[in-house]
C-alpha cells in the first residue's frame, strides 16, 4: 500500500514537471509574439510580460486541476480506468485492492516520462521561441516602426467611436447637448473637408497638443519689465471748434452776457 | 481474480450444457446471486427460465424450492404455518415450513399470486425472514428469490406495484434463442434422455466468501459519479420519462458492476460494466411517458438514450 502511495506521488510529480515546462514555454511565447507587435506599433514592449503572467498564471491554474492519472491512462490505453480506481483506493487495505495495486505497479513499469514529451511539439515550440526572437532582432536593426499607422489606426477608431456615440440619443430633443455629465464628449465636432477654391485643404487637428495638466499649473509669475500688448487708453478730447476765448474783464463778459440774453429774448 | 474468472467459466460452461445460449441471462442471475439480492425474470413461456434457476442452484449446491403463483395461493403457503401434531398423546402446535425455506426461491408467475402472498414474499426477499403469526423465523443464508413473471396474458393477474418491483435487483429479459441455439436445443431434448446431474462448482461457503469479495471490488470515484449521474438523469428526461429510478437503483448499479467485474476477473469496475448492467436494474425502475410510448420506446431505449448521453 505504501508503495503504491509513492508511485502514485512519482507520477504526479514527474507529469507535473513536464506541465510546468510546457507552461513555461507557451509563455514565453506569448511574451516574444506581443513583444514584437508592441514594438512595431512603437508602444512599450516590455508590457508584453502583462499578457505572459496573466497566460501562465491561467494556464497552472487550467493545469492543477487537470487529472495526472487520466493524463498517464490516456498515454497508455490498458490502464485505463484501472490506475485511476488503484489511485482512488490507494489507502485501503484488502485482498482485492491489494491485488489491484500489485498490477498496477507492474504495469507502471513500462511507463517512461518521455513518452508524456510530445517530440514534435517541443520542437516546434523552441523552433517558434528561436524564430520570434530572429524576427525582433532583425526589426530592431531595421528600426521599422509603424507609429505612423498606429496614429492613423487610432484616429479611425475614435471616429467609430464618436460615430457610434453620435448615432445614440444621448443629445437633447434639437441637438444641443444636455448639461451635466451627458451629451457628447467629442469637444473638437464632426471632421469636414475644407476647400479653398477647387483645393482641398488638409487641416489637421491635435487634441494630444491641447491638452492641459491642471496639477501641473501653479501661479502666474510677474515678470519684471511687462510689455503690454494692450492698446493706449481711449479718452475723449474736447474738438477746437468747441473752444471759445472769453475775455477776462468784467464788463466786457457782462456785454456778452447781455448780447446773448437779447439773443435768447428776441 | 484469475482464479474467480475460472471459477465463473466453469458455472457457465455446466449451465450451457443443460440450458443451451442465454449466456447474458446466465451471468446476470450469476451477478443478482453475487450481490445477495433478488431478480425478476421476464420472458414467454417455454425460454427454460425454470430449468435456468434449477440449475444454477444445483451448481451453486443451494436449496432450491419452486412455488408456481396461482390467485388462489395464500401467505401461509408460501411462508408455511403451524400445524397440530400428536406426540406422546399430547397435541402440540408445530411450525411446518413453507416453500421460501429455501436458499433459491423460484416463484414462478409472481404477477399471478394476490397482492397478500406477494407481500409475503416480499417481506422475505427484504427482511430475510418469515413472520408466522406472533413468531419470526429467519431464512437460511444466502436467500434469493427468482421470480418470473408472463410478459402476455395480463388478464387476471396483479402486476407488482412499483415500490414491490424496485425490491428486485434486476428485471432479466429472457429472450428466444438464435435458430442456431434452437437447433441445439432441439437436437439435445430430442434424442436419447441424457443424465445430467450438473457438479457442484461453488458451495455454500464459497458462495458467502465471494459475496463478501464482490463488495470488495474497488470503484473509481468518478465511475460512481457517473452512476449517480445516469440515475438521476433519469429522474430528468421528462420528455420520456414519467417517474425515474431511485437511489435504490444507483446502490443497485454500483453493486452489480462490481459483480460483473468479478464474474469477468476483474479487478476493478469498468465503464462497461455499468453500461451493461444498467439495463437488467434500470429498466423495472422507470415509468415512460405516453409521448415515448407512443414513439414506440421501451424502457431499454431510453435507458440507451440516458447512457449515450451521460459519458
Amino acid at each position: 500500500m505504501r508503495q503504491f502511495i509513492d508511485v502514485v506521488r512519482e507520477i504526479r510529480g514527474t507529469l507535473a514537471t513536464i506541465i510546468i515546462f510546457f507552461i513555461l514555454l507557451d509563455s514565453i511565447i506569448v511574451f516574444l509574439i506581443v513583444f514584437l507587435v508592441l514594438s512595431i506599433l512603437d508602444l512599450y514592449p516590455l508590457t508584453a510580460i502583462i499578457p505572459a503572467v496573466f497566460y501562465m498564471i491561467m494556464s497552472f491554474y487550467r493545469e492543477t486541476k487537470l487529472n495526472k492519472i487520466r493524463i498517464v491512462e490516456k498515454y497508455y490505453p490498458e490502464l485505463n480506468e484501472k490506475l485511476r480506481t488503484a489511485a482512488d483506493y490507494a489507502s485501503v487495505d484488502n485482498e482485492v485492492v491489494n491485488e489491484l495495486h500489485r498490477e498496477v505497479i507492474d504495469e507502471l513499469k513500462k511507463v517512461s516520462a518521455s513518452s508524456f514529451f510530445n517530440r514534435k511539439e517541443t520542437i516546434t515550440k523552441i523552433a517558434s521561441v528561436v524564430l520570434i526572437c530572429f524576427v525582433i532582432i532583425f526589426i530592431t536593426t531595421l528600426n521599422l516602426n509603424l507609429g505612423a499607422y498606429k496614429t492613423k489606426l487610432f484616429d479611425k477608431i475614435k471616429d467609430k467611436m464618436s460615430e457610434l456615440e453620435g448615432g445614440s440619443d444621448s443629445n437633447g430633443v434639437l441637438g444641443v447637448p444636455l448639461g451635466g455629465t451627458g451629451g457628447n464628449q467629442d469637444i473638437y465636432g464632426q471632421r469636414s473637408i475644407a476647400f479653398l477654391g477647387e483645393d482641398e485643404i488638409e487641416v489637421q487637428l491635435k487634441p494630444s497638443s491641447y491638452e492641459f495638466i491642471i496639477r501641473d499649473s501653479g501661479e502666474v509669475e510677474e515678470q519684471e519689465e511687462f510689455m503690454s500688448d494692450l492698446p493706449p487708453d481711449i479718452t475723449a478730447v474736447e474738438s477746437r471748434n468747441y473752444r471759445e476765448s472769453i475775455p477776462d474783464e468784467k464788463d466786457k463778459q457782462q456785454l456778452i452776457k447781455n448780447y446773448f440774453k437779447k439773443l435768447a429774448e428776441g | 481474480m484469475r482464479n474467480y474468472k475460472e471459477v465463473f467459466d466453469t458455472l457457465f460452461n455446466s449451465v450451457g450444457k443443460v440450458v443451451i445460449g442465454q449466456h447474458e441471462v446466465v451471468e446476470q442471475i450469476s451477478a443478482a446471486v453475487l450481490c445477495d439480492a433478488n431478480a425478476l425474470l421476464e420472458g414467454y413461456p417455454g425460454l427454460a427460465k425454470t430449468l435456468l434457476v434449477k440449475t444454477v442452484a444445483d451448481l451453486m449446491d443451494l436449496r432450491f424450492s419452486r412455488i408456481q403463483n396461482t390467485p388462489d395461493l395464500m401467505p401461509s403457503d408460501v411462508t408455511g404455518t403451524y400445524i397440530i401434531e400428536e406426540r406422546n398423546g399430547r397435541r402440540e402446535f408445530k411450525f411446518q415450513q413453507g416453500p421460501v425455506f429455501a436458499n433459491i426461491v423460484l416463484a414462478d408467475e409472481i404477477n399471478r399470486a394476490t397482492p397478500k402472498t406477494q407481500s409475503a414474499l416480499l417481506e422475505a426477499m427484504q427482511e430475510k425472514q418469515v413472520t408466522v403469526g406472533n413468531n419470526t423465523f429467519k431464512l437460511d443464508l444466502p436467500f434469493f428469490v427468482l421470480a418470473t413473471q408472463n410478459p402476455i396474458e395480463q388478464e387476471g393477474t396483479y402486476p407488482l406495484p412499483e415500490a414491490q418491483a424496485d425490491r428486485f435487483l434486476f428485471k432479466i429479459k429472457v429472450g428466444y434463442p438464435t435458430p442456431e441455439e434452437e437447433l441445439r436445443i432441439v437436437d439435445m431434448y430430442t434424442a436419447e434422455e441424457p443424465e445430467h446431474k450438473p457438479k457442484v462448482v461453488i458451495d455454500k461457503k464459497s458462495l458467502i466468501a465471494l459475496q463478501k469479495i464482490t463488495r470488495q471490488i474497488p470503484i473509481a470515484h468518478d465511475l460512481k459519479q457517473r452512476v449517480v449521474k445516469i440515475v438521476t438523469e433519469t429522474r430528468k428526461q421528462k420528455d420520456l420519462i414519467e417517474y425515474g429510478a431511485s437511489p435504490r437503483a444507483s446502490i443497485g448499479l454500483v453493486l452489480a458492476a462490481k459483480a460483473r467485474a468479478l464474474i469477468n476477473g476483474r479487478n476493478h469496475v469498468s465503464s462497461e460494466d455499468i453500461n451493461s448492467m444498467a439495463f437488467p436494474v434500470m429498466r423495472h425502475r422507470i415509468i415512460l411517458n405516453f409521448e415515448a410510448e407512443r414513439k414506440g420506446m421501451n424502457q431499454d431505449d431510453a435507458i440507451k438514450q440516458i447512457l449515450d448521453k451521460v459519458k
